[in-house]
């Protein structure tokens, strides 16, 4: 309880300096979230050259958004609304957005192990569990992160992906289901062990 | 959701979020200092860009004050006059000799004011003047822009 109190007020006091522009505290703010920011910039489909410069410029955004940052919702979802925007803007610009719900028409991985999912069976489960998910269509791969690695809520990732939480529902029941046939397939001698 | 054998929800779920949350992401080892390395540097530059705009705002005024008065004196001697008589009726009720003062220098102005359609030289001085006044102000304003452009 003393521990909880003692780091909210941590909390709070690092968010002070973060909106006052503080060098340090911004520093941190990137240490805590630079795996996210990545995260979010490869998912989206962006070539390694350029994920290092999105994500830059996120936090180049975040810096100057943070003074704006009124604190409704947590810190990190805030971070991911900016670290999705700046990359499908950067898609946008160089023409490379082609439409992401076309994408899970095209792209849904069947359920036999192909390639990659064959290689990874030699490594452990946690291994073959992301090369699936990355595997799927990057709205669902994303809504998925989100939801099981961020904790996010579904009101919160249709925020940040900028759609209605029904569409993020469905999201996640086809990604879970075709995630649930592909790890079936792939492990399932190991599963029933 | 339909159980489809050896993986329920429950495991499902389970495996899911303990292969999302053990994964690490690869980041490049100097991502921080690169970040704020560029934040530094823009910070600076906007600093810098606001002093030299101050200053070129700070240089432009004079010249355009001084430029201004040119054109005034020249393509409304009447009004000036005008003016000028104006104020120094006002001073006079005050003090002698800075009315004098003033009186004198409308005298000045008028003597020194074109009368006629056939000074070209004048007009040419008056234009070389004007030429020079505009070329301070473009290039106090826009110098940096033009030499980078």
């Amino acid at each position: 309880m003393v521990d909880a109190a003692w780091k909210s007020r941590q909390q709070g006091k690092w968010l002070r300096l973060l909106r006052r522009g503080d060098h340090q505290a911004f520093a941190e703010f990137i240490d805590k979230y630079k795996q996210t920011v990545f995260l979010c910039c490869r998912r989206l489909g962006l070539r390694e050259e350029e994920v290092e410069d999105v994500a830059a410029e996120t936090f180049m955004a975040a810096y100057e958004g943070l003074g704006r940052y009124s604190g409704r919702s947590e810190l990190s979802t805030w971070l991911w609304s900016i670290a999705y925007r700046q990359g499908i803007s950067y898609l946008r610009k160089n023409r490379r957005l082609t439409r992401l719900d076309d994408e899970i028409e095209q792209q849904i991985p069947d359920g036999r192990a192909s390639e990659p999912l064959a290689a990874a069976l030699d490594g452990e489960t946690e291994q073959l569990v992301w090369k699936a998910v990355e595997r799927l269509p990057r709205l669902w791969a994303m809504a998925v992160i989100l939801y099981y690695r961020e904790e996010k809520s579904v009101a919160d990732i249709a925020k940040i992906m900028q759609t209605n939480e029904n569409t993020v529902k469905t999201w996640l029941h086809r990604a879970r289901e075709k995630l649930r046939e592909v790890l079936t397939g792939a492990l399932g001698k190991e599963g029933d062990a | 959701m339909r159980d489809t054998g050896s993986y329920n929800d429950k495991k499902l779920d389970a495996a899911l979020a303990k292969a999302m949350k053990s994964h690490c992401e690869p980041v490049p080892a100097d991502f921080t200092r690169r970040v704020m390395a560029e934040l530094t540097g823009k910070q600076r530059r906007a600093v810098l860009a606001r002093i030299t705009h101050q200053e070129r705002l700070a240089l432009a005024a004079p010249i355009a004050t001084a430029a201004a008065a040119v054109i005034a004196i020249f393509a409304f001697p009447g009004r000036l006059a005008g003016l000028f008589k104006t104020i120094t009726a006002g001073l006079t009720q005050q003090t002698g000799a800075v009315a004098d003062y003033g009186k004198g220098l409308i005298d000045s102005v008028g003597q020194s004011a074109p009368t006629g359609g056939g000074q070209w030289q004048f007009y040419a001085a008056l234009a070389v003047v004007l030429a020079f006044t505009l070329y301070g102000v473009a290039s106090l304003l826009l110098g940096d822009r033009l030499k980078t452009a």
